[in-house]
């Protein structure tokens, strides 16, 4: 390895660890599980790295699809499925415990999104979770960046014209 | 407003001008969405361990190369390049002018002395609250080099009335032939309770304070490498022209051998073969001569990929443990490395335990590579991570040619230490202990069958800790005790090889509950 290989590596992996640990962590809740595929997904990345052209997609695009591609394979092995929306759960967020209002919130938007087609609410968890852009989204997708927008667009049109109990309820748990 | 909830409702509004009207329904909706994102700390030994396997990694090509739209992140490639070089030859004109003297620190220290120098108590901060660590009084009240600590002391002290709390020897690292080791992917999903169970002789904290430490960073600003560099004139750039110049970190490369960081800020130093092929991979077919230190870069790059198979190596091909002790101690003495700081080495061999149990032998990957870990000491105590396992230096080698191809957490070995209260509560810490620690979960089938996880004595030791304050993270050393897994249901995976518990009222009362996996909270 050369020095520029290792310097350029560990700005990569400085930058991309956390975030990628993040996104299997939210799909899979368990920390042993999310450190493994991490690793899988950095060891994948770093031996394919001459395949990555960056004409074709940016590299967070690039690796981001790698750990879900890994995500897919962990899930048709231990589950079954390769339907990674299946295991996404909005509510095991430590914070939550505490918080009894937010609890009662989150079932009602959770019971709705739970509902909408797997890919909708994948866009939804990786905009809002990931934080991702939706240019990143598409590519990680392969669907088109006005596509991913429109569907965020409709998750929350919907939530929020078709769901009303759950608006009274975060309205009137915003009361108290 | 969250600037990224600002952010989403923007995007939405222009799409739909008219969402605007309903913007206080929107923004609940999103800020539900955003508060129900899991708070996740990633584990920074994990984050390092990665790292290291991941720089033995044989590289196919560098990334940088490809990626032809960060121009800026090139300049900085070169331009850090162009210093390591400087670094080296600074490093070289230093060793040979000083005639290969030991590096001494602005405060007369030596690197891995293992000097503590003792703190106000509480000096790190409120430990349960990321906000506190500000106020903490860091002026040090004494120094004292290798000063028997209050852990050891009290520990000492109670071997009368807690025999089990008695200063740990180095011990195996071979877990319990019950206890599987932690690869989940090898495993069926079954949804189990477990309950550990601890029925041994009543335990006792021996003070109501004990000592929490801190790596304490390697400071070169008054170093002669720093004087030698600060005034460099490259010509290109003149680093005089620069105030309060520092080196942060550097690395000094072998051709075509080993490399070297020095990370102050850690208090670490890293080195590992260029050139060699990843312990665990595939990338090299092992009848070929495996790539050593002298292999070329070029050479290395050219490999074939083969499938994993193709490589695999024979159960009969591993050394046993004592050679590959052996080779580890020779390249330890080839290189002056001080052991000053580590217990006696351990070969880790978790591997072999899912070998033996696996019914298809024939086809179970082999590593290629292992690591002989010299444990982590501070003041004579172990030191582990919230799952039991030895944290120390690792020296990873080649199973083929025992080579070494990396050595990670070389640590330098002085610190800071401030006393803190401990909880003395033994109900609280059984509490956490029959849960199986502070990091478990609760698996969500209502049907999940039960089995019990028996523990035996614990002892006092240390455990790593990342404390989190002011968006920095800081590895502190607490104590905790560490109840080992004696007896495991055999069909059940247990990713831990102890129950570990910090005893720093602090930390404990900071302690979320334990979550729940795919059992959502709100369905109680």
């Amino acid at each position: 390895m050369t020095q520029i290989d290792d310097q350029s590596f560990n700005e990569l992996y400085d930058l991309y660890i956390t975030k990628i640990y993040n996104f299997i962590y939210y799909r899979t809740h368990h920390k042993e599980t999310a450190e493994d595929l991490t690793s899988k997904t950095f060891v994948k990345a770093w031996e394919n790295l001459s395949k990555f052209d960056d004409e074709k997609g940016a590299f967070s695009s690039w690796i981001y699809s790698i750990a879900r591609n890994n995500l897919i394979d962990h899930y048709r092995k231990e589950k079954g499925t390769s339907d990674i929306d299946q295991i996404i759960n909005f509510s095991s967020s430590e914070n939550i415990e505490h918080d009894t209002g937010l609890k009662l919130q989150l079932e009602q938007v959770e019971k709705y999104l739970k509902e909408l087609p797997a890919d909708q609410r994948d866009i939804v968890i990786m905009r809002v979770w990931d934080d991702l852009s939706y240019k990143e989204i598409a590519a990680i997708l392969k669907k088109s960046e006005a596509s991913c927008k429109m569907s965020f667009y409709r998750t929350m049109q919907k939530v929020q014209t078709h769901f009303p109990i759950a608006i009274t309820l975060l309205l009137l748990i915003k009361a108290f | 407003m969250n600037l990224q909830l600002q952010n989403l409702l923007e995007e939405l509004y222009t799409l739909d001008p008219t969402l605007r009207t309903r913007e206080k329904e929107l923004k609940q909706i999103i800020e539900v969405l955003l508060k129900s994102k899991p708070d996740i700390k990633l584990d920074q030994n994990f984050r390092e361990r990665l790292r290291i396997e991941l720089q033995n990694h044989q590289p196919k090509q560098s990334v940088f190369n490809s990626i032809n739209q960060n121009k800026m992140k090139k300049f900085n490639i070169y331009f850090g390049s162009a210093l390591c070089l400087l670094l080296i030859a600074g490093a070289v004109a230093l060793q040979a002018n000083k005639n290969k003297q030991q590096l001494q620190l602005a405060n007369g220290t030596m690197l891995g002395e293992g000097k503590i120098i003792r703190l106000a108590d509480n000096a790190f901060g409120s430990l349960n609250n990321p906000s506190a660590g500000t106020a903490a009084n860091t002026q040090p009240v004494a120094a004292t080099p290798l000063a028997k600590s209050t852990l050891q002391q009290d520990v000492s002290n109670s071997t009368g009335s807690a025999p089990s709390l008695k200063p740990m020897s180095p011990m195996s690292l071979s877990t319990p032939a019950s206890v599987p080791p932690a690869n989940p992917l090898l495993r069926i999903y079954q949804p189990t309770e477990l309950h550990y169970i601890y029925d041994g002789p009543a335990i006792t904290i021996p003070s109501d304070k004990l000592e929490v430490l801190k790596k304490t960073a390697l400071d070169l600003t008054s170093t002669q490498l720093n004087d030698s560099l600060k005034n460099l004139n490259l010509g290109l750039i003149d680093f005089g022209t620069f105030k309060n110049l520092n080196v942060d970190s550097f690395t000094v490369s072998e051709k075509d051998g080993y490399s070297i960081t020095v990370d102050p800020k850690a208090g670490t130093i890293n080195l590992y073969a260029q050139n060699q092929n990843y312990g665990g991979g595939c990338a090299i077919p092992l009848a070929s001569p495996m790539a050593s230190a002298g292999t070329s870069s070029s050479s290395s790059a050219n490999a074939i990929i083969r499938p994993c198979m193709e490589s695999q190596i024979k159960i009969s091909d591993v050394p046993d443990d004592q050679t590959l002790i052996d080779a580890a101690n020779k390249f330890i003495a080839d290189h002056h490395i001080s052991l000053k700081n580590y217990g006696a080495p351990e070969v880790v061999s978790d591997w072999k335990i899912q070998y033996e149990q696996s019914s298809d032998k024939a086809t179970f990957y082999i590593p290629t590579a292992g690591t002989v870990l010299y444990p982590a000491q501070i003041n004579g105590i172990g030191v582990y991570d919230q799952n039991g396992n030895k944290v120390g230096m690792g020296v990873a080698l080649n199973f083929a040619d025992q080579k070494v191809t990396s050595i990670s957490e070389l640590n330098l070995g002085n610190y800071q230490s401030s006393l803190y209260s401990t909880e003395t509560d033994i109900s609280k810490i059984m509490a956490i202990v029959e849960k199986g620690g502070t990091d478990t979960y609760y698996p969500a089938d209502a049907n999940a069958k039960t089995e019990d996880v028996q523990l035996g004595s614990p002892k006092l030791q240390l455990m790593t800790y990342w404390d989190y304050q002011n968006n920095n993270s800081t590895e502190l050393f607490v104590p905790a005790l560490i109840f080992p897994i004696t007896k495991a249901p055999a069909d059940v995976p247990i990713y831990k090889k102890a129950v570990v518990v910090p005893i720093i009222k602090d930390i404990l009362s900071a302690l979320p509950p334990p979550y729940q996996i795919m059992l959502p909270g709100i369905k109680k």
